[in-house]
This record gives C-alpha cells, sequence and structure tokens, in this order.
C-alpha cells in the first residue's frame, strides 16, 4: 500500500507541469536575452476570467511552433499565498503544457514599466519580445488569429 | 469664432479620452450616478470638502477585495480631513453578473461601507477618466471649484499582505495635498483585474 503510493506519487512529480518561481529581475533578464528567441509572455492568474479562456490559444501556438525559436511563457500573477492550493492544481488539471512562470514580487509598480510602459497592469496582457524590444503589445484578451499573425511575423524574419 | 473655438474644444476633448482618459493635472468631470441608497451622487454635492479619493472598483475582482478594508480605512482616515471616498463600480453586468446594483447594495450594507458607492452603467466615467482596473484611484483636490487630479494608481505597494506594505501611495498623496506640497508620487500601477467594457 505504501509502495503503491510512493510509486504513484513519484509517477505524479514526474509527469506534472511544475510552477518555476522567479522574481521580476530574474524574468527580465531572461526575456531580454539577444539570442534571436522570440519570446510570447501571457500575464495571467487563476482568477481573471478572460486569461483562462484565452490560455488554449498560446497552448495551440506552443505546439503549432514547436520547431521555431519560440518560447511561451505563461507568468502567473496570483497572490504568493495561492501557488500552492490555487496555481499548482490548476495548472494539472488543465494539463498545461506551456512553461509556467509565477512572479514573487509584491509591488508591481517597480516593473510594469519595465515590461511595457503602455501597460497599465490590467491583466490578461500580452507581450512578444525578441533581442529585448518590444514586438507586440496588449492589454486585455488577445484574439487567436492576431497572436499567429504576430508570432508569424517574428518567425519569418529567422527561421 | 465662438463657435469653432467650442467645436475645436470638443474634437479635442474626444480626442484626449481616446487617447486613454486623464492624466495628472487635469481636471476631472463632475459625475451624476446612482448610489446605492437610489439617490445620485455628484462631486458638487460635498460642498466642504477638499477633495476626494475616488476608487473605481467592483463586487467581485479578488484585488478589489483584498483591498476594501483598505478602502474602507482611507474613507474613516481622510472623510473627516476634507478627502472623503467615492467608489464607482464601472463593470458591465452582462459579463459579470455579480457585479450587479442589487449585490452592490448587499455589500455595501454587510461591510458597512462608510462612503458612497455608486454605479457607473453608462461607463462614461470610468471611460473619460481613462481607469482600466479595479481598484483604481484617481485623488482629486478642489482648486478654486476646479477638480484637478492629483494622483493616479495603486492604493500601496502590497496588495497580498497590507502589514508588509512599505509605501501606502494614495495616503502619501492624500497627506502632501494637506499639508499644501507637491504629490511625490503622483503615478503608479498595479496588477488588477480589467474594467469589463460593453460590447459594442
Amino acid at each position: 500500500m505504501l509502495i503503491c503510493g510512493l510509486i504513484s506519487l513519484l509517477f505524479l512529480s514526474v509527469n506534472s507541469q511544475s510552477v518555476r518561481l522567479l522574481s521580476s529581475t530574474e524574468l527580465l533578464s531572461e526575456v531580454n536575452k539577444q539570442n534571436d528567441t522570440l519570446y510570447v509572455l501571457n500575464f495571467w492568474a487563476t482568477w481573471c476570467k478572460p486569461c483562462i479562456e484565452e490560455l488554449p490559444w498560446f497552448e495551440t501556438a506552443g505546439k503549432k511552433y514547436k520547431d521555431n525559436t519560440v518560447k511561451i511563457l505563461l507568468i502567473n500573477l496570483d497572490f504568493n499565498s495561492k501557488v500552492n492550493n490555487q496555481v499548482i492544481p490548476f495548472v494539472r488539471k488543465k494539463e498545461l503544457k506551456s512553461e509556467i512562470l509565477h512572479l514573487t514580487d509584491t509591488d508591481p509598480n517597480q516593473w510594469i514599466n519595465k515590461i511595457d510602459s503602455a501597460w497599465s497592469g490590467a491583466i490578461p496582457a500580452t507581450v512578444l519580445m525578441k533581442n529585448g524590444k518590444v514586438t507586440f503589445f496588449k492589454e486585455g484578451q488577445v484574439s487567436e488569429k492576431e497572436l499567429h499573425i504576430e508570432i508569424g511575423k517574428q518567425i519569418q524574419k529567422t527561421d | 469664432m465662438k463657435t469653432k473655438l467650442i467645436l475645436l474644444s470638443l474634437i479635442l476633448s474626444v480626442l484626449t479620452s481616446v487617447a486613454g482618459g486623464y492624466k495628472v493635472g487635469d481636471t476631472a468631470k463632475d459625475f451624476s450616478l446612482k448610489n446605492i441608497d437610489g439617490k445620485n451622487v455628484s462631486m458638487a454635492d460635498f460642498t466642504n470638502s477638499k477633495g476626494f479619493i475616488v476608487v473605481f472598483t467592483c463586487n467581485t475582482c479578488p484585488f478589489a477585495k483584498a483591498y476594501e478594508s483598505r478602502i474602507i480605512n482611507l474613507d474613516k482616515k481622510y472623510a473627516a480631513l476634507g478627502y472623503p471616498v467615492i467608489a464607482i463600480n464601472p463593470n458591465d453586468v452582462k459579463i459579470v453578473p455579480e457585479d450587479s446594483y442589487a449585490n452592490m447594495v448587499e455589500l455595501a450594507k454587510e461591510k458597512k461601507y462608510p462612503f458612497p458607492y455608486l454605479l457607473d452603467e453608462s461607463q462614461e466615467i470610468a471611460s473619460t477618466y481613462g481607469a482600466s482596473r479595479t481598484p483604481h484611484v484617481f485623488v482629486i483636490e478642489k482648486i478654486k471649484g476646479a477638480n484637478i487630479i492629483k494622483y493616479i494608481g495603486a492604493i500601496d505597494n502590497n496588495v497580498d499582505d497590507a502589514n508588509k506594505v512599505t509605501a501606502k501611495f494614495v495616503e502619501n498623496a492624500v497627506d502632501a495635498l494637506l499639508a499644501g506640497k507637491e504629490v511625490q508620487l503622483a503615478e503608479t500601477k498595479a496588477i488588477g483585474c480589467t474594467i469589463k467594457w460593453k460590447a459594442n
């Protein structure tokens, strides 16, 4: 019984998606790399209905462009106290395949402008970045078509 | 000439509203919106106030909920000093049914809101002010009868834990105005729920 439990626990931890915690400074240095990778940042939270509605579009994009230098980052902005009991179970239930990050900073006024000065802080928000430059920014829900067009514009240039 | 000027200022005001609402230093438009007691409230009703803490908020957003008691405390502290809170719910009830007027009335009663809680049904005020999320605060000072915007942004710098706040943005702004000083940090940003705009 115990062994069975241990095995299933091991299985679970190997197969289930995890949430990587990081600070805004770490995030900014990661997405500002000069490596020709197109970073697709989507800021979301479990309490945000329009965010949850559009998550599948980012999942599909991740599959579609898996052979391109495109990196989809779903950046969670739930409260830090909700990561274990809300965010991780949500990510597992939805079986999200994209990389999930959680920003641990508590003072958004310190970093929102560093992502894009046009962003008021309302979510969802989507940012496309390549070699340290923002190529697309959208506050509010993005359309799936718009997302593919904007990704397409950037990958044609290098791939 | 006069009509041309009026037309020009009309065009300009339309243009500025398209360009994303008020900036610090702009004159805020007064409103007449339905309060939870059924009566309309305007800034002009507050003849003795020195200004206002206008908060766009709602019943449902987790950030609005997390800040609710802090908004109540702002009114408790600053209404007597001349800066009452006026809360405005701009959300489209078709998109968020729980943000209905009936629920506003219930919530205000339950939490004993000491301030007016108004419904911006047409969303005109939220749109004119350039509010984008809940909660979104506009601190307004009355200067020679005009309502001048002195601060736009978040309540403080830690929504998650009131005990870990290190900068009380709104309090600092109102304290500065009460002391006859300029607001040091006149604009801040915060994560929040988008205002749910009506479909066009």
